[in-house]
C-alpha cells in the first residue's frame, strides 16, 4: 500500500513542472506565463491598492475635481480610529467573526468530507437524491430568506446569539464545502483505496488514511473558501445579531457610512484589516499542507 | 494515447455485497450524510415554505395577506399590463447575460491563472496570495471602490484616460446602458476569478505527473496534453465550480446594487434584485418571494443535468 | 488493519464531530440550542484532535459570551431603535434624554443606534414580520402611515394631544404627516427641509443672483456649466432624491401627486407633469446642464458631487453642508440655501417629517409611553432641536422657529420661506398606503429613466407612470 501511495501521489511542488518542462519546449510559453502573471496581478491588486490608498489619505483628499493616483498627504488616522477609537468596536467585532468563521468552517469541512466521501464512494438508496437536496437548499437566496430564517432564529430563541448565526451560516458553508469536496474526491484514482479495501482496510479507515492525505490541498482551499464565506457575510449577521457585544466585523464596517455621508478613510481601513485573516489563512494553510506532504513523504 | 489512469477505474469493488435494496453501504452511507442532510434541510425547510406561502399571497410586511393563489405568478409572467411582467422579462434575459458572461470570464481567466501559477516559478506562495485577494476583501467594500474607481467626475479610469489625452469627455461607465453591464461584470469577475483559480489550482495539484511524462515521451505537444489529460481529470472539479458559482453569482446581488442599482433603465437587473427593489424594499413581499421561485425549476433543471454524470455510480 | 481499530476509527470521528458540537452549544450558555442529529457512538477516549481543532472548539467556549437573548419580563426593557443620522448628535441627544427618563421612573431601556443604509431597515422589517419589533422606531414620511395600515401601530393621540396646543402648535405638513381621522399615529420628531445648496461664490463672481424662474435658471445654467462642473445636480436615479427633486420641481410648475381626497391627481396628458417632464429632458438632453452620470446616481451621489465642486446648486437636507463644515470649511463659507426657483404656480419649499412610533407588539410596556411624552417636552425639544442640532431640522413647533439660531443667521434667511410654504411630497394630502408603494417602487425614478435613458417621448413615459400609478392606487388596501 505504501508503494502505491508513493507512486501514484500527485505533484505538488516538486522539481520537474509544466513550466520547466514547457520551456525545454517552448520559451514562448514561459514567457507568456509571466508577462500574463504580471498583467493579472496588475488588475488584481489596483483596487485593492485604490483601497489601502484611499484608507491612508485624507478624506477630504478624495472630494477634489480631480483625485490622484497617489495620496498627497499620508495619514494613519484612520486605522488609529477603527482600532482603538472609545465608539469602536472592532476588536470585539473581530473575535466575534473569528468564532463564528471557525466554528462554521470546522462543521462544514468535517461533516462535507464526511459526506462527500460518501455520497462519492459508497452505494446506497437515494444517494443522487440527497446530493441534489443539498444544491437545491443552495438556491435560494439569502435576500428572501433572511426573514424566516430569523423567525426560525427567533423561535429557537437564539436571535442576538452567535450560535444562531453559525447555523445560519451552515445553510450555505456546509452544501459549499461538501459539493467542493466532491469534486476533488471524484479526480482521485479510486485504485488506491480498492487497494486498500482489498488488504482489509474499513472504509473511515481508507477516508482517513488514504483519501484525506491525497486531497490535502483541495481541503485546504475548501476551508479557507468557507471561512471566507462566513467572514465576509453581512445579511444574516445584521439582521440576526443586536447587541455590541455580539456584532461582527461586517456590520460594523457599514457604521462608516452614515446616510449619504461616507467616512471613506475609516471603511477602508476597516477593509483593509478585515481582508487580512482569510488572506494569511490561505496563505499558511498553503505552506502548512507542503510542509505535512514533504513530511508525510518521507514517513512513507 | 490511452495510457495510465483509465484502465484501472473500473476494476470492481471485492466487497461482499450488504442489503440489496438501500444499496450496499446503506449503514455506512447514511451515517455519513444524514446529519448533514438533515441539518440543512431543518433549517431551510420551515425559509422555503415560509417564502412558497408568502408567494401565493398578496402580502404586505407587517400586514395580513389575502390569498391569491397563482395570482402573482400570472400577474408576472403573463399579464403585459403590469410594470412587473416588463421588469421580470427583462430580468431574465439580464440575468442570462450577467450569468453567462461572469462564468466565461471567471472559467478563462481562472484557469489561465491556475495553470501558471501551477508552474515552478519563485516565489510562488506570494503570487497565489496575492491572487486571492479579490475574494478575501468583502463585497460590502469592493464595491464601493469600484464605484469611485468608475465615476465619471472623479473616478480614477476617467481621470488617467483623460489624463493622458485618450479620451476628450469622461466615459460614462455606469450611466451609459450600453457600457454598464460590462463594466459590472468587469467588477464581478475581478471579485469571483479567485475562487475558481484556487479550486482549479488544487485540482491540478490532483493530477499525476506520470501522466504528463508519459504523454512528453509519446510526443504530444502543449495543447494536446492539456486537452486530453489535464481538462478530463478536472473535469468534476470543473462541474462543481461551475455550478456553485454559478448559483453564487446569480444570487449575490452586493455589486450591481451598490454600481448600478439595476439602472440604467434596467440595464443590469437581475432577478434577485428585481425581486428585492420591487418586492422587499416596496414592502411587498407575495413579489419578492415569488421571483426567485420562478427561477428554482430551471435551476433545479440545470443542476441536474450538469451533475448527471458526476453522480453516476462508478462500478 | 484489525477490525478493533476500524470500530475505534469510526467511534473517533463521531466523537469528534459531537465534540465539536457540544462545545459550540456549550459555548452558548446552554439554551435550547438544535443539537444536529449526530451519530453518537460509544463514547471511547478521544485521541489528539487535529491541530486546528482545539483551537476553533475551546475559543467559543471561552469567550463567546452568551447575549441577552432578549426574553422580556413583563413590562420588560423598552427597546428603541433609530438609524444613525450623519450628524450621530441626533441620536446621542435622545439616547441621553431616554436614559436619563427611565432611570428617573425606574424602568430599563435598551436603545440602538443602527447603522444607515437599507440593510438596516431590513433589519428591522424582519423583526416585525417575526413579531419582535422593538417599542420605538424612527420612521420617515410615508411609513408613519404605512404602519399604521398594517395595523403595527398604536393610536398615541393621548401622548401627542397635551402638546399640540404648547409652543404655537405644530406645522401643518406635521399634522398632515402624523394624524389620522383626527388621530394621532406618530409623535412628532423633527421637519427635515430640502434647501437648494448653491455656491454663492460662483455666482457672485459672475455677477449673478440667485434665479427667480426656470428660464433665468437654465440661462445661467448654460453660462456656468463648463465641465467637469455642472449647474444642476438633479438626481435622475432610481433612489429617493429623485421622488423629492422631481415633486419639487413639479409644484412650482403647478402640478402635483394627490388630491386633496387622497386620490392620484394626475392623468395622461396632464399638462404640468409634462411640462416638468419635458424642461428636465431639455436641461439634460440639450442645455446640459445636469450631468449625465445623474441617470445612476444613488442618494449619496448628488453630496458626492457637490463636495467635489462639480455642482453649482443641488437640493437636499442638510447633510452636505455638515460635511462641508467639517472637511471642507471655506466651501461651506461660500455656500447658501435657497428655495425652488418660482414657476408659473410660484415657489414652493420641500419638507418631510420624521416621527416616533410606538409598535403594537413590542414588550417594553409604560415606559414606552412615558418616552414618548418626555420627548415633545417643550423645553427639552427645544433645546435639542435648536441649541443642540443647530440647525439640522427645523422643530416641529411653529413657535420655535423664532429662535435666535433661524431669524439672527445669514445662512438660513430662505429657510423661512421653506418653512412657510412647506409641502410634503404627498401634497394635496395625507401620504397614506399608495405613496408609500409609489416612492418605494420608483415609478417616478423609472419615469425619468425612460425618458433619458431610453430616450421615451415625454406623454408617453407619462402615460406609462399614470398606469403604474393607478395600478397602485386602485388596489383596496392602498386606500386606507
Amino acid at each position: 500500500m505504501a508503494q502505491l501511495t508513493q507512486a501514484a501521489r500527485p505533484t505538488l511542488d516538486r522539481p520537474i513542472s509544466i513550466v520547466s518542462w514547457l520551456s525545454r519546449k517552448n520559451r514562448a510559453y514561459y514567457l507568456l506565463g509571466y508577462v500574463l502573471l504580471i498583467l493579472l496581478s496588475a488588475w488584481t491588486i489596483f483596487p485593492f491598492y485604490w483601497q489601502i490608498a484611499t484608507s491612508v489619505r485624507l478624506d477630504v483628499d478624495l472630494y477634489r475635481p480631480s483625485v490622484t493616483l497617489v495620496p498627497q498627504a499620508l495619514t494613519l488616522e484612520h486605522y488609529a480610529k477603527v482600532l482603538t477609537g472609545t465608539s469602536s468596536q472592532f476588536p470585539i467585532q473581530f473575535r466575534n467573526s473569528l468564532y463564528v468563521g471557525l466554528g462554521t468552517t470546522l462543521v462544514a469541512v468535517v461533516f462535507g468530507s464526511m459526506g462527500a466521501y460518501a455520497l462519492t464512494r459508497l452505494r446506497f438508496f437515494a444517494r443522487a437524491g440527497l446530493a441534489r437536496i443539498l444544491v437545491y437548499a443552495y438556491l435560494a437566496p439569502a435576500s428572501v430568506l433572511f426573514i424566516p430564517l430569523f423567525m426560525l432564529m427567533n423561535s429557537l430563541n437564539l436571535r442576538d446569539n452567535l450560535l444562531g448565526l453559525a447555523l445560519t451560516h451552515l445553510t450555505f458553508s456546509v452544501p459549499f464545502a461538501t459539493w467542493m469536496l466532491m469534486g476533488y474526491f471524484k479526480t482521485l484514482p479510486i485504485e488506491l483505496e480498492e487497494a486498500a479495501l482489498v488488504d482489509g482496510a474499513g472504509r473511515l479507515t481508507t477516508l482517513w488514511r488514504i483519501v484525506m492525505p491525497l486531497s490535502a490541498p483541495a481541503i485546504v482551499v475548501v476551508a479557507v473558501f468557507t471561512f471566507t464565506l462566513s467572514w465576509n457575510e453581512f445579511l444574516y449577521a445584521l439582521v440576526l445579531i443586536q447587541a455590541k457585544e455580539n456584532m461582527t466585523v461586517p456590520v460594523g464596517l457599514t457604521a462608516y457610512v452614515v446616510a449619504d455621508v461616507f467616512y471613506w478613510g475609516q471603511m477602508m481601513a476597516a477593509a483593509t484589516i478585515m481582508s487580512l485573516p482569510p488572506l494569511l489563512l490561505y496563505f499558511f494553510g498553503q505552506r502548512w499542507v507542503i510542509a505535512g506532504w514533504t513530511a508525510g513523504a518521507v514517513k512513507n | 494515447m490511452a495510457t495510465l489512469g483509465t484502465t484501472a477505474r473500473r476494476m470492481p469493488l471485492a466487497v461482499p455485497a450488504g442489503g440489496p435494496r438501500l444499496g450496499r453501504d446503506w449503514r455506512l452511507g447514511y451515517a455519513l450524510t444524514l446529519p448533514v442532510v438533515l441539518v440543512i434541510v431543518g433549517l431551510i425547510a420551515f425559509p422555503l415554505g415560509y417564502s412558497v406561502w408568502l408567494s401565493l399571497q398578496d402580502i404586505k410586511l407587517g400586514g395580513q395577506g389575502t390569498f391569491v393563489g397563482a395570482g402573482n405568478y400570472s400577474k408576472i409572467l403573463l399579464d403585459s399590463t403590469s410594470r412587473i411582467h416588463d421588469q421580470f422579462w427583462n430580468s431574465v434575459y439580464v440575468t442570462a447575460v450577467y450569468v453567462g458572461g461572469a462564468l466565461c470570464g471567471k472559467f478563462i481567466l481562472g484557469m489561465t491563472t491556475a495553470l501558471i501559477l501551477h508552474a515552478q516559478i519563485k516565489a510562488r506562495n506570494l503570487w497565489r496570495a496575492l491572487l486571492f485577494l479579490p475574494w478575501s476583501i468583502p463585497a460590502i467594500v469592493s464595491s464601493y471602490s469600484w464605484k469611485w474607481i468608475y465615476n465619471d467626475v472623479n473616478g480614477i479610469f476617467n481621470n488617467l484616460l483623460m489624463g493622458y489625452g485618450l479620451i476628450e469627455r469622461p466615459i460614462l461607465f455606469l450611466a451609459d446602458p450600453t457600457l454598464a453591464v460590462w463594466s459590472v461584470l468587469l467588477a464581478v469577475i475581478w471579485q469571483g476569478t479567485p475562487f475558481w483559480t484556487m479550486t482549479f489550482l488544487a485540482g491540478l495539484q490532483a493530477i499525476p505527473h506520470e501522466l504528463y511524462e508519459a504523454a512528453e515521451i509519446d510526443g504530444a505537444s502543449t495543447a494536446k496534453s492539456f486537452w486530453h489529460i489535464t481538462l478530463p481529470n478536472l473535469t468534476s472539479v470543473i462541474l462543481v465550480t461551475v455550478m456553485l458559482s454559478a448559483i453564487f453569482t446569480t444570487n449575490s446581488i452586493q455589486y450591481i446594487y451598490i454600481l448600478t442599482n439595476g439602472g440604467p433603465g434596467g440595464a443590469t437587473e437581475t432577478f434577485p434584485l428585481l425581486a428585492i427593489s420591487q418586492g422587499l424594499r416596496a414592502y411587498d413581499l407575495g413579489i419578492a418571494a415569488a421571483i426567485p421561485l420562478l427561477f428554482f425549476p430551471m435551476f433545479a433543471l440545470f443542476i441536474y443535468v450538469l451533475t448527471k454524470r458526476m453522480l453516476r455510480t462508478e462500478s | 488493519m484489525a477490525s478493533g481499530q476500524q470500530f475505534s476509527r469510526r467511534s473517533f470521528l463521531g466523537v469528534l464531530a459531537s465534540t465539536a458540537t457540544a462545545t459550540v452549544v456549550a459555548a452558548c450558555g446552554g439554551g435550547q440550542a438544535p443539537a444536529p442529529a449526530k451519530p453518537p457512538e460509544a463514547a471511547k477516549p478521544t485521541e489528539a484532535p487535529k491541530p486546528a481543532a482545539p483551537v476553533a472548539t475551546t475559543a467559543p467556549a471561552a469567550a463567546a459570551t452568551p447575549a441577552t437573548a432578549a426574553k422580556p419580563a413583563a413590562g420588560g426593557p423598552v427597546v428603541a431603535w433609530f438609524g444613525l443620522d450623519y450628524i450621530p448628535q441626533v441620536t446621542q441627544f435622545m439616547n441621553e434624554r431616554f436614559t436619563a427618563v427611565s432611570k428617573e421612573k425606574g424602568f430599563s431601556l435598551t436603545f440602538e443606534e443602527l447603522p444607515s443604509g437599507p440593510a438596516s431597515t431590513d433589519k428591522f422589517n424582519a423583526a416585525v414580520q417575526a413579531g419582535t419589533p422593538p417599542d420605538i422606531y424612527g420612521v420617515f414620511d410615508y411609513q408613519t402611515q404605512y404602519w399604521r395600515i398594517q395595523g403595527q401601530t398604536v393610536d398615541v393621540t393621548d401622548i401627542v394631544k397635551p402638546f399640540a396646543t404648547q409652543a404655537g402648535g405644530f406645522w401643518q405638513p406635521v399634522e398632515l404627516t402624523c394624524k389620522f381621522q383626527d388621530k394621532w399615529y406618530g409623535v412628532p420628531r423633527a421637519v427635515n427641509c430640502w434647501p437648494f445648496h448653491v455656491r454663492q461664490d460662483l455666482l457672485d463672481q459672475n455677477g449673478l443672483k440667485y434665479p427667480k424662474d426656470w428660464n433665468e435658471f437654465r440661462e445661467q445654467g448654460k453660462k456656468l456649466s463648463k465641465p467637469p462642473l455642472y449647474h444642476y445636480g438633479m438626481t435622475l436615479g432610481r433612489t429617493n432624491d429623485t421622488n423629492n427633486h422631481f415633486i419639487g420641481m413639479l409644484w412650482t410648475l403647478g402640478g402635483k401627486l394627490q388630491n386633496e381626497d387622497g386620490s392620484l391627481a394626475v392623468k395622461a396628458g396632464d399638462e404640468a407633469w409634462i411640462k416638468t417632464i419635458d424642461l428636465l429632458a431639455t436641461m439634460f438632453n440639450e442645455d446640459k446642464i445636469i450631468p449625465p452620470g445623474s441617470v445612476s446616481w444613488g442618494d449619496p451621489d448628488n453630496n458626492n458631487a457637490y463636495q467635489s465642486e462639480q455642482l453649482v446648486l443641488t437640493s437636499n437636507p442638510t447633510s452636505i453642508y455638515n460635511w462641508l463644515q467639517q472637511n471642507k470649511p471655506e466651501l461651506a463659507k461660500a455656500t447658501k440655501f435657497y428655495s425652488y426657483p418660482a414657476g408659473p404656480a410660484g415657489s414652493f419649499g420641500q419638507v418631510d417629517v420624521w416621527a416616533l412610533a410606538l409598535f403594537k407588539n413590542g414588550k417594553g410596556g409604560e415606559g414606552a409611553r412615558v418616552l414618548l411624552s418626555s420627548f415633545l417636552d417643550p423645553t427639552w425639544y427645544g433645546d435639542y432641536i435648536n441649541k443642540k442640532l443647530q440647525g439640522r431640522f427645523v422643530p416641529v413647533y411653529k413657535d420655535m422657529i423664532k429662535d435666535d439660531l433661524w431669524t439672527k443667521n445669514d445662512l438660513y434667511t430662505e429657510y423661512q420661506k421653506i418653512i412657510e410654504t412647506g409641502r410634503i411630497m404627498s401634497y394635496g394630502s395625507a401620504p397614506l398606503g399608495a405613496i408609500s408603494e409609489l416612492t418605494t417602487k420608483f415609478v417616478i425614478g423609472d419615469m425619468m429613466q425612460d425618458v433619458m435613458v431610453k430616450k421615451v417621448k415625454p406623454a408617453d413615459a407619462l402615460a406609462a407612470f399614470v398606469k403604474t400609478a393607478e395600478e397602485i392606487y386602485n388596489k383596496p388596501e392602498n386606500r386606507r
